[in-house]
C-alpha cells in the first residue's frame, strides 16, 4: 500500500511550493464549487416543487376532476352518500396574491384526517375555540407560523388577498406550527380554510377544485365502482402521474444547467493535468535519487496519487463550501425562471440533499484521473534520472499525428451522434462533448503550426523576442498546448453561448414586436407567463366604453388536460387569426383557411408541434378532455410563438367557450382610435377598473420591456455559469502559464547572465503569454462557432423546441479573442516581474 | 494531518447539522369522554332544567338548540346456530355554536355529526369498530323528519312507515343491516325524562330509552354474512352541560333479562373514586311499567379488572349488581374483554353475560372515564 514516509516527502512538496498548491486546489475547488451551487439549485428545484405539490395533495393517490370550472360539489355528496368511499375529501383551491402567489385551498376538516397531516384533530380540536372560529367565522384562515411571520400577520388580523381582479379580507384565526419541517416548509406557501369560506372568497358556489381520493387496495375495483356514479366528463387521475408529468416539463431546463457545470470540472480536470504533471517534471531530479535508495516504481505512482489526492479532497471541501453559498444566488435564479416560465413555485426550498454531497467527490475521482497519466511518467523515472524534458517533448511531438488523428476520429463520431436523428437532449450533449474533446485534441498540431507560422513571420522581420518566444512555447508543447487546449475550450463556449443567446434574443425581440399589435393590454399582475391570472367577463364590458377605444379582442388563457393527461396550454383569442398577420406560420400560411375549416380548428405553437411530433402536414389531430367530455381537434397550422417552451394551442374563442363551460378571461387587447394617447387611454382605463385591485393596464412598450425582463431573466443563470466558468479557465491559465515559466528560472538566468535586460525579459514572458492566448483566441472562433450552430439548432430545438434565426455577429468572436490574449497576458503579470528581479548568481549557482 | 483531520470531521458535522431532519414523534393524547361533555362554550344553547313534555315523532329528531345529542343503539344477536354477535351503532351530534349564521356556502354550518360503530364477534374474540366524522350539511348527514332519518353518509338510522327501524351500516371489513320492532313503549329515565347528570342546576340530559327491541337482519363480518335475530337498546339523550368539574365518567348498564325485565343503572364517579348521588336507573317490569331507582336502590361492586393491550387503560370486567328494592343480585360479565374503541376518545362499550341464582340476560355495558 501507500508508503507514509513518501506521502510525508510528497506533502512536504505542497508546503515548499504553495502557488502550485493553491492552483490545484482552486482548479479542484472552482469545478466542485459549480457543479454544487447548480446541484444544489436542480435539487432545491424539485424539492420545492414537490412541496408545493404535496403541501396541496398530502397522501393523496387519486384524484377526481374536472374542467377549468372543476367539478359539481354533488359528485363528492353522492360519492359519501351512496358510496362506501371514505377516504375522499372535497377541495377547492385556487391561486391567491398576497404580494407573491400562494395557494389557498378550502378543506373540509372532517374528511381530511387521512389526507393532509398538517389539519388533524391535534391542532383544530373539536372543543378548541380554533376549531370554532375557522368552521363559523366568515373567511376565517389558517397559515402556518412562517408564513404568518413572513406577511406580517397574525392570529385575530385581517389579511388582504387578491383573487380575480378584486381584493378578499380573510381573518387569520390560527398559526400552526407542525413538528416535521417538510411539511412546516411545505405550509410556508398555502393559506387553509374551510371550504364553506373558500367557496365565498372565490364566488365559486356549487362547484369544487376537485375530490382527492386515497385508494389502497383493490384499486381497479374500487375505481370502476366510483367511475359508475361520476358524469362522463369529470375524471379519475393518478396523482403520482400527473405530478411526474408536470415535473417532467422543468428537466430539459435542468439537464442544461448539469451540462454547463460539467464543463466547469472539466476544465479543472485541465488545471489538476497541468499542476501535477509541473510538479512531476520539476522533481524529477528528486524521484530519481528516491529511486536509486529503494523506491519501487509503485511507490512513487502512490506518492503523487496521494499526494493529488489529500490536495483534491481540501479542495473538495473548499469547493462545497464555496458551492453552497454560490447556490443560494443560483436557487434563486433557478426559481425565478421556473416560477416565469413553468410552474407557479408556493414553496421555496433550499437543501442539500446526501446526493449533492456525493456528485462533489467527483472533484477527487476527476482530480485522480487527471493525475494518472503524470503520476506513470513519474513512476518511469530511472534511478537517478537525468531525464531531460526533451525527451517528454520529443515524445509528445512523436504523439503528434496520434493526438490529432484521434481527434479527428472525435470529431467524426461527435458529428454521427448529432445526425443521429433523435429528441435525447443528453445525445446532443454528448454530442458536443466530442467535438470540444476532439478539438481539445487537435490543439498541440494547431498550436505547433501557429508557432512555427510566428516564428517564420517573427524572424523575416527581425523580432527576435517575439521569436524566442514562439520557439520556447513550440519546445514546451507539453504543457503549453494543455494550457491552450483549456482555454480554448472555455473560450469557444463562452463564444458559442453568447452566440446563442444574442441570436435568441434578436429573435425574440422582432417576434415580440410583430406580436404586440395592440396599443393597450389589460392583463392580471402576472409575475411571468407560467400561469396567467384570470378575471371576469365583465371588464371587458367596462374597457370598451372608456373614450378612444376602438376595438378589442379578448384572450383565454388556462391550462387543460390532453388524453396523454399532459397539462396542455391553450390560448383561445376572440379576434379572427387568420386575418391577422401577427401569427408567423412555420411552414405555410393559413391565411383564409382558418374561416373555412371547422370549429374544431386549432394551430399549435412550435414547441408544442415539436413535442408531439407534429410537422407541417394535412390530418395532424390532438385530444382534450373538455367539459363535454374528450373531444379532437384538427391541427391546421403551426405558428411561431416563444412564450412558453411548453407550447400552446391556439383557438378561436367561439371554439374554447362552446367546449369548455368557462367565461373567464385573462388578457385584453385594445386597439386605439385615432388621434388619442396610449398614455392618456390607459389611464382612462385604469380608473375605469379601479375596483380590481391586480389588474394592471401596459401600453405595449411596457408589456415589451415585460417580456424582455423575463427573457433576460430566464438567461440570467446561463449567463453566470458562463462567467463561472470562464473564471475557472482563467485560473487555469493562470496557473499553467506561471507554473511554466516559474520552472524556466535558470534558463531565464542563463539570458539575463548573457546580457538580456528585466525589460526584454519582460517582453518574452508577455509575448509568449499573449502568443498563447491569441492561439487559443484563434481555435476558439472556429469552434465557437461549430458549437453555436450545435446549441442552436440540436440543444435548443431538443430541449425547448424554439427555432432560432442565427446572428453570428463579428463582435461576438472578437470578444473571444480579446478575452483569450487578456487573460493569458494577465497571467504573465507575476512570473515577468519575479523574473525581472531575479538574482541571476543564486539562480546559477547549481550549473 | 491532525487539523485536516479535525477541518473534515468539523465541516462533516456542519453538513449534517444543515440537511438532517430532525424528527420529532409528538405523543397524541386522546381526549377523553369527559372532556369531550364538559368542556367548551355552553352559553347561548338550550339547557336541560326544567321538567319537558316528550312528543314523538318529534323528539325521535334533533334538537339543534341542545349542543349535545345522540340516537344509541346496542344490541346482543346471535345466528340460529348460537353464533351471538354484539353491536353498538351510535350517531352523535354536536352544535359548535348555537347560532347558525346566515352565510353564502352550503357547505357552512353550525352542526357537526359523528358516528361510533362496533361489532362484538363474540364467537371469533374480535372486536371491529369504526367512527365517522361530518358536517350536517350538503346532505352529507343530518336528522330528518317525515320520514324519520338520522344519517351520517352511508350510514343511517331510518324509521319505518310500519314503525320498525332500519339500521344500516357498513365499514372497512363489516357491517350492519337490521331493522327494530319495539316491544316496549318508551321509556322515560330520570324524572319523567329529565335525568340529572351533576348537581348544578341544567347539567342534566333529556333522556328515554327503549329497552327492549326485536332485531332481525345480517350482521356482516369479513365479508361473511350472517342472519341474526336477537334484542336491542335504544338510548336518545340530548344536552347542554352534563358533568361536573369534579366527574371523572360513568359506568352505564343496560340489561335485558330473559324474564321480559330490563334494567338500566349508571354510576357517575368522581376523580376521587366516590360514587355520585345522582346516579340513578331505571327498572322497567315486563309489562312495560317501569320505576325510577335511586342511587341508594342498587350497589355495584366490580369483581375483576381487564388491562386493555392498546391503551394500557384498567378497566372493571366483571359486577356484582344488587338490587335492594327488586330483591335481586345479578353478575355480569363481557362476552369478551376487548370491546375498547379507540376512536376519537377511547372508551369502553361492550356486550355483557348476565346471570344471577334464578334470572339470566344479556347486556350492554359502557366504561367511560377509565385513565
Amino acid at each position: 500500500m501507500m508508503n507514509l514516509t513518501l506521502l510525508r516527502l510528497g506533502l512536504s512538496n505542497i508546503k515548499r511550493h504553495p502557488w502550485l498548491t493553491l492552483f490545484l486546489i482552486l482548479g479542484v475547488t472552482l469545478g466542485v464549487a459549480v457543479i454544487v451551487a447548480i446541484d444544489i439549485a436542480n435539487q432545491s428545484a424539485i424539492r420545492s416543487f414537490t412541496m408545493s405539490l404535496e403541501s396541496v395533495s398530502g397522501k393523496t393517490t387519486h384524484r377526481i376532476v374536472g374542467g377549468s370550472e372543476g367539478i359539481d360539489e354533488q359528485i363528492y355528496v353522492n360519492l359519501k352518500t351512496k358510496r362506501n368511499i371514505t377516504k375522499c375529501a372535497p377541495v377547492i383551491s385556487n391561486y391567491v396574491n398576497v404580494g407573491r402567489d400562494i395557494k389557498l385551498i378550502g378543506i373540509d376538516v372532517f374528511a381530511e384526517g387521512p389526507f393532509r397531516d398538517y389539519v388533524n384533530r391535534d391542532n383544530l380540536s373539536l372543543n378548541g375555540d380554533v376549531f370554532v372560529a375557522f368552521s363559523q367565522q366568515k373567511r376565517a384562515v389558517i397559515l402556518s407560523q412562517k408564513l404568518a411571520r413572513d406577511l406580517e400577520t397574525g392570529v385575530g388580523k385581517t389579511l388582504n388577498v387578491a383573487f380575480g381582479g378584486k381584493s378578499v379580507p380573510v381573518t387569520v384565526v390560527a398559526t400552526i406550527a407542525p413538528q416535521d419541517p417538510f411539511v412546516q416548509k411545505s405550509l410556508s406557501g398555502i393559506i387553509i380554510a374551510d371550504i364553506s369560506s373558500a367557496q365565498e372568497i372565490f364566488g365559486c358556489y356549487g362547484r369544487l377544485s376537485h375530490i382527492d381520493l386515497i385508494i389502497e387496495e383493490n384499486v381497479a375495483q374500487t375505481l370502476s365502482e366510483i367511475r359508475n356514479i361520476i358524469p362522463a366528463e369529470v375524471r379519475i387521475e393518478e396523482l403520482q402521474q400527473s405530478n411526474r408529468k408536470t415535473q417532467n416539463i422543468i428537466s430539459s431546463f435542468q439537464l442544461n444547467l448539469s451540462a454547463l457545470s460539467l464543463l466547469a470540472i472539466l476544465i479543472g480536470a485541465f488545471i489538476i493535468y497541468d499542476t501535477v504533471t509541473f510538479s512531476v517534471v520539476r522533481r524529477r531530479h528528486v524521484i530519481g535519487v528516491l529511486r536509486s535508495v529503494g523506491a519501487t516504481k509503485r511507490n512513487i505512482f502512490m506518492m503523487i496519487m496521494g499526494e493529488t489526492c489529500v490536495m483534491a479532497i481540501v479542495g473538495v471541501i473548499c469547493g462545497f463550501f464555496l458551492g453552497v453559498v454560490l447556490a443560494k444566488f443560483a436557487v434563486t435564479m433557478v426559481m425565478q425562471t421556473i416560477n416565469d416560465l413553468y410552474f407557479t413555485l408556493t414553496v421555496t426550498d433550499f437543501s442539500i440533499a446526501g446526493s449533492t454531497v456525493a456528485k462533489s467527490l467527483l472533484g477527487v475521482i476527476i482530480a485522480l484521473l487527471a493525475a494518472l497519466v503524470p503520476s506513470i511518467e513519474a513512476a518511469k523515472i530511472p534511478p537517478v534520472g537525468m531525464l531531460r524534458r526533451s525527451l517528454l517533448e520529443s515524445k509528445i511531438h512523436k504523439y503528434l499525428p496520434r493526438f490529432m488523428f484521434g481527434g479527428f476520429a472525435l470529431l467524426g463520431v461527435g458529428a454521427a451522434v448529432l445526425f443521429v436523428p433523435s429528441k435525447s437532449l443528453t445525445l446532443g450533449f454528448l454530442g458536443i462533448s466530442l467535438v470540444i474533446l476532439g478539438t481539445s485534441l487537435c490543439v498541440p498540431i494547431l498550436l505547433l503550426i501557429l508557432m512555427k507560422w510566428t516564428s517564420w513571420i517573427a524572424s523575416s522581420r527581425n523580432l527576435v523576442i517575439v521569436k524566442m518566444a514562439a520557439r520556447s512555447i513550440e519546445r514546451s508543447l507539453s504543457r503549453t498546448s494543455i494550457a491552450v487546449a483549456a482555454l480554448t475550450v472555455a473560450v469557444s463556449c463562452l463564444i458559442a453561448i453568447n452566440i446563442m443567446i444574442g441570436s435568441f434574443r434578436i429573435t425574440f425581440v422582432k417576434w415580440i414586436d410583430s406580436v404586440l399589435t395592440a396599443e393597450i393590454f389589460v392583463s392580471g399582475d402576472n409575475k411571468g407567463i407560467a400561469r396567467a391570472k384570470e378575471f371576469s367577463h365583465d371588464v371587458v364590458d367596462k374597457v370598451v366604453k372608456v373614450a378612444g377605444v376602438k376595438s378589442i379582442s379578448t384572450s383565454r388563457i388556462t391550462n387543460v388536460k390532453s388524453q396523454t393527461k399532459d397539462l396542455v396550454r391553450v390560448n383561445a383569442v376572440s379576434r379572427n387569426i387568420a386575418e391577422r398577420t401577427v401569427f408567423s406560420w412555420t411552414h405555410k400560411d393559413i391565411d383564409g383557411k382558418w374561416a373555412q375549416t371547422n370549429a374544431r380548428a386549432i394551430v399549435v405553437s412550435e414547441p408544442f408541434a415539436y413535442r408531439y411530433n407534429m410537422t407541417y402536414s394535412v390530418g395532424n389531430v390532438i385530444s382534450l378532455f373538455t367539459d363535454l367530455g374528450l373531444q379532437e381537434f384538427h391541427v391546421v397550422g403551426i405558428y411561431v410563438d416563444y412564450a412558453s417552451d411548453r407550447g400552446q394551442i391556439l383557438m378561436a374563442d367561439k371554439t374554447y367557450r362552446h367546449y369548455w363551460n368557462d367565461d373567464k378571461i385573462t388578457a385584453i387587447a385594445v386597439f386605439l382610435e385615432e388621434g388619442y394617447s396610449r398614455e392618456r387611454v390607459s389611464e382612462n382605463i385604469g380608473e375605469s377598473l379601479r375596483d380590481y385591485a391586480d389588474l394592471v393596464v401596459n401600453p405595449s412598450e411596457n408589456l415589451r420591456q415585460i417580456a424582455l425582463d423575463i427573457f433576460d431573466r430566464t438567461f440570467a443563470i446561463t449567463f453566470a455559469m458562463q462567467i463561472l466558468v470562464g473564471f475557472v479557465a482563467f485560473i487555469g491559465i493562470i496557473s499553467t502559464l506561471m507554473a511554466l515559466q516559474l520552472e524556466r528560472k535558470k534558463e531565464i538566468g542563463i539570458l539575463r547572465a548573457n546580457g538580456m535586460t528585466p525589460r526584454q525579459l519582460r517582453k518574452l514572458v508577455y509575448c509568449e503569454t499573449g502568443l498563447m492566448g491569441g492561439a487559443a483566441g484563434l481555435i476558439s472562433i472556429p469552434l465557437g462557432f461549430i458549437v453555436a450552430i450545435i446549441f442552436i439548432y440540436v440543444i435548443n430545438v431538443r430541449s425547448f423546441g424554439w427555432t432560432i434565426q442565427f446572428f453570428p455577429y463579428a463582435k461576438y468572436f472578437i470578444q473571444g479573442l480579446v478575452t483569450a490574449i487578456i487573460a493569458a497576458m494577465l497571467a504573465g503579470i507575476y512570473p515577468a516581474w519575479n523574473f525581472a528581479v531575479t538574482n541571476i548568481a543564486s539562480v546559477l549557482r547549481e550549473e | 494531518m491532525k487539523i485536516l483531520l479535525i477541518f473534515c470531521g468539523c465541516c462533516c458535522v456542519v453538513v449534517y447539522l444543515a440537511t438532517a431532519d430532525i424528527f420529532h414523534a409528538k405523543k397524541y393524547k386522546r381526549p377523553s369522554v369527559a372532556d369531550a361533555l364538559s368542556l367548551g362554550e355552553t352559553q347561548g344553547f338550550s339547557r336541560a332544567d326544567k321538567p319537558y313534555t316528550f312528543s314523538f315523532p318529534h323528539d325521535e329528531g334533533a334538537h339543534n338548540d341542545f349542543q349535545t345529542e345522540w340516537w344509541y343503539y346496542t344490541g346482543n344477536v346471535a345466528t340460529k346456530n348460537g353464533r351471538r354477535f354484539g353491536y353498538q351503532f351510535t350517531i352523535f351530534r354536536r352544535a359548535i355554536v348555537p347560532k347558525l349564521e346566515k352565510r353564502a356556502s352550503p357547505w357552512y354550518t353550525n352542526q357537526i355529526y359523528f358516528a361510533h360503530f362496533a361489532v362484538s364477534d363474540i364467537h371469533e374474540q374480535k372486536f371491529l369498530h369504526s367512527e365517522r366524522f361530518s358536517r350536517g350539511a350538503m346532505g352529507l348527514a343530518g336528522a330528518q323528519m317525515k320520514p324519520v332519518r338520522i344519517w351520517i353518509e352511508n350510514w343511517s338510522i331510518i324509521h319505518n312507515d310500519d314503525g320498525s327501524v332500519h339500521l344500516d351500516a357498513v365499514a372497512k371489513n363489516f357491517a350492519i343491516d337490521l331493522v327494530l320492532r319495539a316491544k316496549k313503549p318508551r321509556v322515560l329515565n330520570g324524572d319523567n325524562g329529565l335525568s340529572q347528570k351533576s348537581s348544578a342546576k341544567g347539567n342534566a340530559s333529556y333522556y328515554y330509552s327503549q329497552t327492549r327491541l326485536n332485531t332481525t337482519g345480517s350482521i356482516s363480518v369479513n365479508g361473511e354474512q350472517y342472519a341474526v335475530n336477537g334484542l336491542s337498546w335504544l338510548d336518545r339523550e340530548w344536552s347542554t352541560s352534563v358533568l361536573a368539574k369534579n366527574q371523572q365518567g360513568w359506568d352505564w348498564f343496560s340489561i335485558q333479562l330473559e324474564d321480559g325485565r330490563d334494567i338500566m343503572l349508571y354510576e357517575l364517579r368522581h376523580k376521587d373514586g366516590t360514587v355520585d348521588t345522582n346516579s340513578s336507573g331505571t327498572f322497567v317490569l315486563k309489562n312495560g311499567e317501569y320505576k325510577h331507582l335511586k342511587q341508594e336502590d342498587y350497589r355495584i361492586e366490580v369483581l375483576d379488572h381487564w388491562i386493555s393491550d392498546q391503551s394500557k387503560v384498567r378497566y372493571p370486567a366483571h359486577w356484582k349488581i344488587t338490587i335492594k328494592s327488586e330483591n335481586l343480585t345479578l353478575y355480569v360479565k363481557p362476552h369478551q374483554p376487548n370491546q375498547e374503541l379507540a376512536v376519537n376518545f377511547v372508551y369502553w362499550e361492550g356486550a355483557v353475560r348476565v346471570y344471577g341464582e334464578e334470572v339470566s340476560g344479556n347486556g350492554y355495558v359502557e366504561l367511560t372515564g377509565y385513565q
